[in-house]
């Protein structure tokens, strides 16, 4: 097993709480671990009350265009919650209006990925997509560095929408990009 | 009376050895307890720390610990190792495994599980675990092992606090028994101050009393001096017969003494003599203008007042007054006040009158003595054969004459008694022892003025040089009789003189009359304007005079 791997598989093991199924391919664990990752952005955001109909509605995570995760989201995300809000995944056609998102996952090519992040342009909903797209505006990116699933964060993005990104998570994401200490 | 202390007596101030050292103890006490305190607040302020480091860590690592970033955890551990007494740190993931961490000291590390538990104290260190959560999901813990200050340290600076303590307890101690002498000290010296204080006050009142009796001693003596001068002045003007007055020319109020008011009655004794208009009242109107002119003399050029005039006393009778004085002025030169004394000099007016008469007296007398001695000598001059018998008469004749003078002169010419006139012209003719069987004198007293003495006595001498020389004083029997009568025994006009010779040598008739005969007549008869009848009978010369006393014969020339 390559180092990288290896990494994926400690991330996984550590991050995914379906730490007994392995997956079968690199791609399931890339998304595995981002799929935890989605659910451990929450802690680090401040949505505001306004993303939520009432105190009890879902916690939305949806993904748009083509979902590279599988059934590894639903596995991940399921039984969590967020405060008082459960955790749901909604798979989203292009044409679908991710109004009750408040994370939205843009997949797909990055003409679509653009037209989702753009949809939601100042909508409390945390735009997450790949780096690899080359898809500006959204507030999180993943990358993949020595084998770790990393992000950057654009805390403009995140304010446009109306949210609040931790110092912590920002610290924390200049710091893995930079490689230097936070 | 004594005053009252200005200082009370204080307690004594401070506090005694016993309390020193009592408070020296607690001191020490309060200090130690002081030091477990500030120990015990150590220990939870570090515990404080401790927890605030793990708390502090495990907010940091958050993020790293969630996103599986062990070198950013690392790092954010590695932070510590500035601190020297964070002794050992850790970081751990949710299942209790190390992920980062350090330790100071080679072979002192974070154990490698933790669970997060209470802050432990272990052997002079801090133990703290502290979870890592966020947004309510928990994704591991934090270690810190703490060390606290070094025990030797510790003790070195509580030794130091400890020393200071004990010195601070020390001086303490010091400070009493040192405040316990001061305290007595200064007992002892308030004692001493308020005996001075009382000696001083007892002292001020001695002075004062002595300072009264000095002064009640001088004022005493000054009221017996000035009585004693009062006494002595009012004395002296006593015995001077001096009175004293005081006149206000402004309001015309007079002051006058006793023997002043004595002279000065005036026609009513009983009007008060207190104005100066009541002194006239009492002067005679002719010499009020004396006295008036001589005060505004006085009052004018401030010559001395003299004045001399009459008034009328108390007694009724007239009083020459002198008075004497000075003006006093306001200090302006206007005169206000006159003062001075009087005198009664009535009596030397009197005097002064006197001896004027006298004087004329003496003058008559000597010119009536000069006429007497003219007569004579022309008498005599042509009577007397020679030289040595004129001599001879003329001088026994001025002897009786002076006799008689030295008569008068004992009694001032105020006359003699014919009786006295008798016996001083016959007694030395007659032998002292025989003067009472050879000389009878018998008649009324009759006061003879001095003129008519002196011829009486030229006449008397020359009956008694006759008698002597040639009648009966002659003769170892022979007498002299002399009797006279008077009308009025009390005031005589007319006295009836018998010169009477018995036992004597048979008597003839003289061939021609003598100087004596002729004497006689022309003396008695010119003088008194008298008769004299010489009868020379055989028994005796016989001599009747008859002369009539006016009364100026009788009392005066």
């Amino acid at each position: 097993m390559s180092v990288r791997k290896a990494g994926l598989l400690t991330l996984m093991l550590l991050a995914a709480p379906a730490q007994g199924r392995a997956a079968a391919n690199e791609g399931s664990l890339e998304y595995t671990v981002k799929a935890a990752y989605l659910y451990k952005f929450t802690p680090f955001v401040e949505w505001p009350p306004a993303a939520f109909a009432n105190a009890t509605s879902p916690f939305t995570v949806c993904v748009l265009g083509a979902d590279p995760f599988g059934a590894s989201l639903d596995q991940v995300l399921a039984g969590h919650q967020v405060g008082e809000h459960a955790v749901r995944v909604r798979r989203l056609q292009a044409s679908d209006q991710p109004n009750e998102c408040q994370i939205l996952y843009a997949a797909g090519s990055r003409a679509q990925a653009m037209a989702a992040v753009n949809k939601v342009k100042g909508e409390p909903v945390l735009t997450v997509t790949e780096q690899s797209l080359g898809v500006s505006g959204a507030v999180v990116q993943f990358y993949v560095k020595d084998g770790h699933v990393r992000f950057t964060l654009d805390p403009a993005a995140a304010t446009a929408n109306g949210m609040t990104i931790s110092a912590k998570l920002l610290a924390l994401a200049a710091a893995l990009q930079s490689g230097a200490p936070p | 009376m004594m005053r009252p202390l200005q200082r009370p007596i204080q307690a004594a101030a401070g506090f005694a050895p016993i309390v020193a050292i009592l408070a020296a103890v607690a001191l020490v006490v309060m200090g130690v307890s002081l030091a477990l305190f500030n120990e015990s607040q150590i220990q939870q302020q570090k515990l404080k720390e401790a927890a605030v480091q793990a708390d502090i860590l495990a907010g940091s690592v958050t993020a790293a610990l969630s996103f599986d970033a062990p070198t950013q955890a690392q790092q954010y551990v590695d932070a510590l190792r500035v601190n020297p007494e964070v002794e050992a740190a850790g970081v751990y993931d949710s299942a209790g495994k190390l992920v980062a961490g350090y330790g100071q000291q080679r072979g002192v590390l974070p154990p490698p599980t933790n669970r997060p538990g209470p802050p432990v104290l272990q052997a002079n260190r801090v133990i703290v675990s502290r979870p890592v959560a966020e947004g309510g999901q928990v994704f591991g813990s934090v270690y810190l092992r703490i060390v606290e200050e070094p025990a030797g340290r510790r003790v070195a600076r509580y030794s130091g606090i400890g020393l200071l303590i004990v010195m601070a307890a020390l001086v303490l101690i010091v400070l009493g028994f040192g405040n316990a002498s001061l305290s007595d000290a200064h007992r002892k010296l308030q004692v001493e101050m308020d005996e001075r204080e009382q000696a001083e006050e007892a002292l001020r009142l001695s002075r004062e009393q002595e300072a009264a009796a000095r002064f009640e001693l001088a004022e005493r003596r000054g009221r017996e001096a000035l009585q004693q001068s009062e006494q002595q002045l009012a004395f002296a003007l006593e015995a001077g017969r001096l009175g004293s007055w005081q006149i206000d020319l402004q309001s015309g109020r007079l002051q006058a003494s006793d023997i002043f008011r004595r002279t000065c009655g005036g026609a009513h004794p009983d009007q008060p003599l207190d104005t100066l208009e009541s002194l006239e009242a009492c002067i005679l109107p002719e010499d009020r203008e004396t006295l008036r002119r001589a005060i505004a003399r006085a009052a004018e050029d401030g010559a001395d007042l003299e004045a001399e005039f009459r008034t009328t006393g108390r007694d009724g009778a007239l009083h020459w007054m002198l008075l004497r004085g000075r003006a006093a002025d306001d200090g302006e030169g206007r005169a206000v006040r006159m003062a001075g004394v009087s005198l009664d000099i009535t009596e030397r007016k009197a005097g002064e009158e006197r001896q004027r008469l006298m004087l004329a007296e003496l003058n008559h007398r000597v010119k009536n003595t000069l006429a007497t001695v003219q007569s004579i000598a022309i008498q005599l001059g042509r009577m007397a054969p020679d030289i040595a018998t004129f001599r001879t008469a003329f001088l026994e004749r001025i002897v009786a004459l002076a006799r008689v003078h030295d008569l008068l002169s004992s009694v001032s010419w105020r006359g003699a008694q014919l009786t006295d006139i008798l016996q001083q012209t016959l007694a030395p003719h007659v032998a002292a022892e025989g003067q009472g069987e050879r000389i009878r004198l018998e008649g009324p007293p009759v006061q003879l003025g001095p003129n008519a003495a002196v011829t009486l006595t030229m006449a008397f001498h020359e009956l008694a040089t006759n008698a002597a020389k040639y009648g009966a004083l002659t003769a170892a029997d022979g007498q002299v009789q002399v009797t006279w009568a008077a009308d009025d025994p009390g005031a005589p006009r007319v006295i009836d003189i018998e010169w009477r010779e018995i036992g004597g040598p048979a008597v003839t008739p003289p061939e021609r009359r003598g100087f004596g005969t002729r004497f006689i007549e022309r003396g008695v008869a010119r003088e008194f304007d008298g008769t004299v009848y010489l009868s020379f009978e055989p028994t005796g010369l016989v001599c009747r005079m008859r002369i009539p006393l006016s009364l100026k014969l009788r009392m005066a020339a």
